[in-house]
């Protein structure tokens, strides 16, 4: 059992709008380690993601994603999220009209209280376990330890939300909803420096706390200084090209996707 | 009245004047109600030459076996007038009662100014059955506010269609004098399923910078045809906020509009509708700016699953008089089904030339990637969904402003589209 990683990709192929992007690529990931995603803009990076967090849009026609040993191409996105599947949204899409407060609630209640004790319920206080007033502490001290601006619980979800806010609102659920499989798809672009710091500090505290399995997804170093990154992959053409410690990401910070290209993928050609 | 509980009357000039003889009326809205007989009896069914009404499927209704009825107990409930208004001079209560106790009133407004009995009929006014409604009307209420004084209380009208096939023709008078302000809840519902007839008709007048909070509901049985007029005539600096639901019916016809008559009267205009299985809503509006600088805003939203069709009509008219108008007009629908279906059909007629006015439509389905958003975040399916349409109502519900009235409408919509929502995800599955 302790050998099981927490998440096995086997082959996987993915076509989105009948175009293949992944073309046969395997990745293994084990709690507790964090590994970083590289590659070139539009080369499936967030296709992968999406297709790890049950996107429909993003069809696998070939191969196998396990989570702890079972089969998550068998199951809707929600419910990949109740087992603890968490995706950080590059561009996370606004809700017009639902509130960050009540949804946050909600997606609380779905992942800790089933989905059966739905926040149908509008009694104040203890519903199926859940204590309306003991979320609303949780939520309170969860936006003080990232910084978020409390006037933003009552606004509508990511509804002109700049784009800092609403990273930081991803990382917002997630410490809340407490994944074993975090993705952070570009978390840190669209973060000023100070922001950068809180956010990047309170996802890589969590993952520890809680001894989580983080796929990072990014161009840049800035947010593994907070995160450290246990291995790193470079995807090109559809597969894992590379795969190899974290000094990658130095190498392409300081060299580039060409230099990688020539140095690791034509070597291992 | 009470000798005539009741006693019905033919449809014609004989029978009604007999009935509102026996009901007491004064001779002046007995002379209104023939006046509108005679113009009912002279005009033909709306049918498919007419334009507002070349959509609507009456479907073999055939109103010319209404007959006058004796207003029978439990079609209205009124809400009771506070002491404290009444002390002040406000009149709350029926039109027979307004007769006794505001017979001057009446007799200035009542199908005079607003929807004046036997006067030419228009586009948008709900025509053969405006006149209808004036002949035959059998509940209702009036609502005096006199100069200067505010009431903060909602006065509230519940109207219930009668059992079988009769119909039921309430008509309505708002008078809010000068300064006055006040905030009338006007609701029509059905204790009893199948098929009825709704009818109603509400005049309602602003004085200079009167305010008017005005909600209607419209939730009546689901083989219900409501045919029903709701108008305002704004005077200067006056206010209107009408926020009107309509979740109920088979088929519904509804004409909601203002008319902007002296400078700079405001007018906010919001409409929730809901429509699920066969149900037809074909609501039509009008922002008439008659005078300079008044302000109309006008925002409708609504929701259709099943088969269900609405047809949306709004007229936004500027007169040449009405420079430095503001007016908007926007209609938003979702659709929950393939076969859900709505036209918006804007009209515009703008005769001045320094206005800002602008509409727009757009029907769209829920959005596959907020869908996806909320259910990577665990919610179930269904509840993802009920969220995001609960999310896209909300601007217009909030707009009902009274939390004792937004509170029963959300529960009232979740209840009808927790259906739809259930019923589209098992034909899904
Ligand atoms: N919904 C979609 N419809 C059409 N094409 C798509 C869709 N999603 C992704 N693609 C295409 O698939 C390819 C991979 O996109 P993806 O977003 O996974 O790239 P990425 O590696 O995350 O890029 P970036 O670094 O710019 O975020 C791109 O060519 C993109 O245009
Ligand atoms: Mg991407």
């Amino acid at each position: 059992m302790s050998d099981t990683p927490l998440l096995a990709i086997e082959d996987l192929h993915v076509k989105v709008a009948e175009k293949e992007i992944l073309k046969g690529l395997t990745l293994s990931l084990n709690r507790g380690e964090v590994h970083v995603l590289l590659g070139q803009n539009g080369t499936g990076k967030s296709t992968l993601a999406y297709a790890i967090a049950g996107h429909p849009s993003y069809k696998v026609t070939q191969g196998r994603i396990l989570l702890d040993g079972d089969d998550l191409l068998a199951m809707a996105a929600d419910e990949r999220a109740r087992r603890g599947v968490f995706l950080a949204f590059q561009s996370p899409v606004a809700v017009p009209g639902v509130s960050v407060a009540n949804f946050l609630r909600t997606a609380y209640q779905a992942r800790f209280h089933g989905a059966a004790a739905k926040a149908t319920d509008k009694t104040v206080g203890q519903a199926g376990g859940f204590s309306v007033i003991e979320f609303q502490k949780k939520l309170m001290a969860a936006m003080k330890g990232l910084k978020v601006d409390p006037a933003l619980a009552t606004r509508y979800l990511n509804d002109g939300f700049s784009g800092g806010e609403k990273k930081q609102m991803e990382i917002l659920q997630m410490s809340l909803l407490r994944p074993t499989l975090a993705m952070l798809d570009e978390t840190d672009s669209g973060l000023d420096l100070d922001k950068l710091h809180v956010v990047g500090e309170g996802a890589g505290r969590l993952a520890q706390e809680y001894n989580m399995g983080v796929l990072v997804i990014t161009h840049y170093k800035r947010l593994l200084t907070y995160i450290k990154p246990t291995r790193a992959h470079l995807l090109l053409d559809g597969k894992i090209a590379v795969s190899m410690g974290p000094e990658l990401v130095d190498e392409l910070e300081e060299k580039g996707f060409d230099y990688l290209k020539a140095t690791y993928v034509t070597k291992s050609a | 009245m009470l000798s005539t509980e009741s006693s019905t009357a033919p449809l014609t000039s004989e029978g009604v004047t007999a009935w509102s003889a026996a009901a007491g009326e004064p001779s002046f809205l007995t002379e209104r109600r023939l006046q509108a007989l005679a113009q009912y009896l002279a005009t033909p069914m709306p049918g498919r030459r007419d334009e507002t009404w070349r959509r609507v499927d009456l479907g073999g209704l055939n109103i010319d076996a209404a007959a006058v009825r004796a207003p029978a107990e439990g079609l209205v409930e009124l809400s009771p007038p506070s002491a404290e208004a009444r002390a002040r001079g406000v009149f709350w209560g029926t039109p027979a009662e307004a007769a006794k106790a505001v017979p001057d009133v009446l007799q200035r407004h009542w199908a005079t100014e607003v929807f004046p009995a036997g006067a030419a009929l228009e586009v948008g006014d709900g025509r053969k059955f405006r006149a209808l409604n004036q002949a035959l009307w059998d509940c209702g209420y009036v609502c005096h506010v006199p100069r200067g004084v505010e009431v903060e209380l909602p006065a509230r009208a519940e109207f219930r269609t009668r059992p079988g096939e009769d119909g039921i023709f309430p008509h309505n008078l708002v008078v809010l004098d000068e300064g006055a302000s006040a905030t009338v809840i006007e609701s029509y519902v059905s204790h009893t399923a199948g098929k009825g007839l709704c009818c109603p008709q509400t005049e309602v007048l602003l004085g200079v910078g009167a305010r008017l909070r005005y909600i209607l509901l419209q939730a009546t049985g689901p083989e219900v045809v409501h045919i029903g007029a709701h108008r305002a005539h704004q005077y200067a600096d006056s206010r209107l906020t009408l926020a009107s639901a309509h979740l109920g019916s088979r088929l519904e016809k509804s004409f909601l509009g203002t008319r902007l008559l002296a400078p700079r009267a405001r007018a906010n205009l919001s409409g929730l509708y809901c429509g699920t299985g066969a149900q037809k809503l074909h609501l039509d509006t009008l922002q008439h700016h008659v005078a300079p600088e008044c302000a109309s805003d006008l925002l409708y939203k609504g929701a259709l699953g099943g088969h269900a069709r609405g047809v949306y009509r709004g007229m936004i008219h500027l007169e040449p008089g009405a420079q430095k108008t503001d007016a908007y007009q926007r209609n938003r629908a979702l659709l929950l089904s393939d076969a859900a279906r709505i036209d918006s059909i804007p009209g515009l007629e703008i005769l001045a030339n320094d206005v800002r006015c602008s509409h727009g439509a757009t029907a769209g389905q829920v959005d596959p990637e907020m869908m996806f958003y909320l259910m990577s975040r665990g919610l179930p399916r269904l509840e993802a969904r009920r969220m995001i349409i609960d999310g896209f109502l909300d601007e217009v519900l909030r707009r009902f402003a009274l939390e004792a009235v937004i509170a029963p409408l959300r529960e009232l919509v979740d209840g009808k589209l927790g259906h739809e929502t259930g019923a589209a995800s098992a034909a899904a599955a």
